[in-house]
């Protein structure tokens, strides 16, 4: 921790012991934040576990356009009553890929209207109604539930306690401010005008940034409103205050996220910021709209801590109503001027420290880390069969690779694993290891890992078959020249085919997989009985032989642990899709069956020309 | 909606497991559409193609499109069974 952060933390300290030695009021104030922020924490616990990837999956399907993003927004905060899980869900799904920056600043512009519910329900239930009488069988239920074995059981455990220890608090800071009322009168020490405007914005900005929740701040302005010890005008500053210190989570958030993320922390920022200003700035309009509004709901002209709400709702609507016409502006905006650090091909694009609390968009971002690791050994395989990378994965110019190239020269394949493989296989790895995963989410982990496994295993095995495939690709020995160039023909139609897997161009995955595999089966020279033939019939010598069959086994194995890799990265993974690609694939004895009736049928001639 | 269809849509609602089950048949159904039309696609294709290589890559797609369809359809028929 710097320095001036561990100074800061002991000032912060010193001054809340000396508070709580001194006054027994303050004490139960600031206990009543401290079990409000233990609750809020449990209940994103709660909602992580209890809706078992549902908000994700939500998120996923119903932010294609802009107004079902805004009220992804509104509708998950209000549920979850926690504009930081919202925020922190949007951006890991941001960096990991899988949302646009538009759809992730309509759902931020969401959450912040969404948030504003939580000061109407306290406003509106928590102070008049007696809620530490629900409070304590909240948490009796909620830690019972805790201790189930039961996932969902468990999560709605952490719901009830995280809902108990909420009203525990909202409890205890009411009675703090009520007793604290009737020895001092902190609204003596109002201060009015524009001064006070801008002394208690200050305050709530910094009461936000140190309890680190515009919600907890909420409270602590309607309590104290409610017990008469801040002015509705003073109040009102604070909750301006509130909205724009709640950016700085997001902005912590965004330090480890990657450029996605950090774009959408600054729009969350300008938001905050425009509507802040905008609020200080036409204070007095809001104040008439508010008695407009108030009259108009019904609300007593005296109960300010309604008003309170309806201030905080109305100037976020405000903020999203102006907003919103300039959201593609804004989006150019935040893409022009924070613009991604120059990155060298080895770093991670997908994975990052945001999704380290959010494990299914991790697993998802490793997924896609794992297919820019495959197109970095892509282009070293592809140099290496003497193939054109960009050509080999548009698939132009197939037909010459059932020649032998021009010139053969042989590739630093260890120079090229070094600088363009290892960095990034090790921060996958280090990205999986560290990953909170659970259950089927381990097994994920595991399986992506043992992925990548097999794409390094491939790597070194091609780096083994060049030393002949040099020499033997411009082999005098038009027999043993023809073997080899199968070969790499092979492999290199295995790298086009995997790569449109990988890219998600073949239409019917399962089929291009099992074509690949049935490919794979029948490119086994020794198993086919070729190589028999080629010694029987003096083709080749012995000790050639020997060569080609060591190579050929090395191209099994390349083909093997790239359709290993292609069956774990690059298939359908969602649980039902996966489910049926398994049921449906045919496994090695069923491909072994139909190439043989397609040798009987004699339609497998020249087989090296073909994948 | 009569009272049997109101207490199985209610089922469905509250078994993830009938859920699921529903999103299979759903998808299968799907994918046995998809298949029986690239197969139509494939016969056409080697009856109009020349070349014995492409047409030998064709025969083998179609075998195995052929294999894996009747694996679709024997297992849409268990996933009837069970519903």
């Amino acid at each position: 921790m710097p320095r001036t952060r561990l100074i800061i933390l002991a000032l912060i300290l010193s001054a809340l012991a000396f508070g709580l030695h001194t006054s027994a009021e303050a004490t139960e104030i600031a206990a009543g934040v401290a079990i409000f922020l233990i609750g809020m924490m449990a209940l994103e616990n709660g909602f992580k576990v209890f809706t078992g990837g549902t908000l994700e999956r939500l998120l996923q399907r119903s932010t294609d356009k802009l107004w079902k993003s805004l009220s992804f927004g509104v509708v998950a905060t209000t549920v979850t009553q926690s504009s930081s899980l919202v925020s922190v869900i949007t951006i890991s799904f941001l960096s990991a890929g899988l949302l646009g920056l538009t759809q992730g600043v309509g759902i931020i512009f969401g959450a912040n209207l969404g948030t504003t519910t939580g000061a109407w329900l306290i406003a509106g239930l928590g102070l008049r109604v007696n809620v530490a009488a629900y409070a304590m069988p909240m948490l009796i239920f909620g830690v019972v539930l805790s201790f189930t074995s039961s996932k969902t059981l468990k999560g709605l455990g952490n719901v009830l306690t995280g809902l108990g220890f909420l009203f525990l608090g909202i409890h205890y800071m009411k009675e703090g401010f009520e007793t604290f009322g009737q020895s001092i009168d902190l609204a003596e020490y109002a201060v009015p005008g524009l001064a006070g405007l801008m002394l208690f914005t200050a305050i709530g900005v910094f009461a936000t940034v140190v309890m680190q929740s515009s919600h907890a701040t909420l409270v602590l302005i309607i309590t104290a409103l409610a017990a008469g010890q801040i002015t509705y005008e003073n109040a009102l500053a604070l909750s301006i205050g509130a909205n724009v210190g709640t950016t700085i989570t997001a902005i912590i958030g965004s330090i480890s996220a990657n450029i996605a993320g950090r774009r959408l922390a600054a729009a969350h920022l300008i938001f905050n910021l425009t509507t802040g200003i905008l609020a200080l700035v036409f204070i007095r309009q809001f104040v008439v709209a508010v008695e407009l509004g108030a009259d108009w709901l019904g609300i007593a002209p005296n109960d300010h801590t309604l008003k309170l709400a309806l201030f905080h709702s109305l100037f976020n609507l405000t903020g999203i109503a102006l907003m919103l016409p300039l959201m593609s502006r804004l989006v150019v905006f935040l893409e022009t001027h924070l613009k991604p650090a120059p990155s060298t091909v080895s770093s991670p694009r997908f994975i990052n420290e945001t999704m380290m609390q959010m494990p299914d968009a991790g697993l998802e971002a490793a997924r896609k880390e794992i297919g820019h690791l495959f197109a970095n050994v892509f282009d070293i395989m592809a140099l290496v069969l003497h193939a054109d990378p960009i050509r080999l994965r548009k698939g132009e110019q197939l037909e010459l690779l059932a020649n032998a190239p021009e010139r053969v020269r042989e590739i630093d394949v260890d120079d090229y694993y070094r600088r363009r493989v290892k960095p990034l296989h090790a921060d996958i790895l280090d990205f999986l290891a560290r990953l909170p995963t659970e259950d089927k989410q381990s097994r994920q982990a595991f399986v992506l890992r043992a992925a990548t496994q097999h794409l390094i295993e491939a790597l070194k095995d091609l780096k083994h078959l060049q030393k002949n495939m040099v020499r033997y690709l411009v082999s005098p020995n038009p027999y043993l020249r023809k073997e080899y160039v199968a070969i790499r023909q092979h492999l290199a139609l295995i790298l086009h085919h995997l790569h449109r897997l990988a890219t998600g161009e073949e239409e019917n995955p399962t089929l291009a997989f099992d074509v690949l595999a049935a490919s794979m089966q029948s490119h086994d020279i020794v198993g086919n009985g070729t190589l028999d033939r080629l010694i029987r019939e003096k083709r080749i010598s012995p000790e050639v032989a020997s060569s080609l069959m060591n190579d050929n086994g090395y191209a099994y194995d390349i083909s093997r642990n790239l359709l290993a890799l292609a069956r774990t990265a690059f298939m359908p993974h969602e649980y039902v899709d996966k489910q049926l690609e398994n049921a449906l694939h045919l496994d090695k004895q069923e491909l072994e069956a139909i190439l043989a009736t397609t040798s009987q049928a004699g339609s497998t001639e020249n087989e090296g020309s073909r994948i | 909606m009569n009272f049997k269809r109101m207490i199985d849509k209610l089922g469905l609602l509250l078994s993830a497991d009938r859920r699921m089950q529903e999103e299979k048949k759903k998808k299968l159904k799907e994918l046995l559409k998809k298949m029986k039309a690239e197969q139509k696609r494939l016969k056409i294709a080697i009856a109009h193609c020349n070349d014995p290589d492409a047409r030998a890559d064709f025969e083998l797609k179609l075998q195995i499109l052929t294999e894996q369809r009747k694996k679709g359809v024997n297992l849409r028929k268990r996933l009837a069974g069970k519903a």
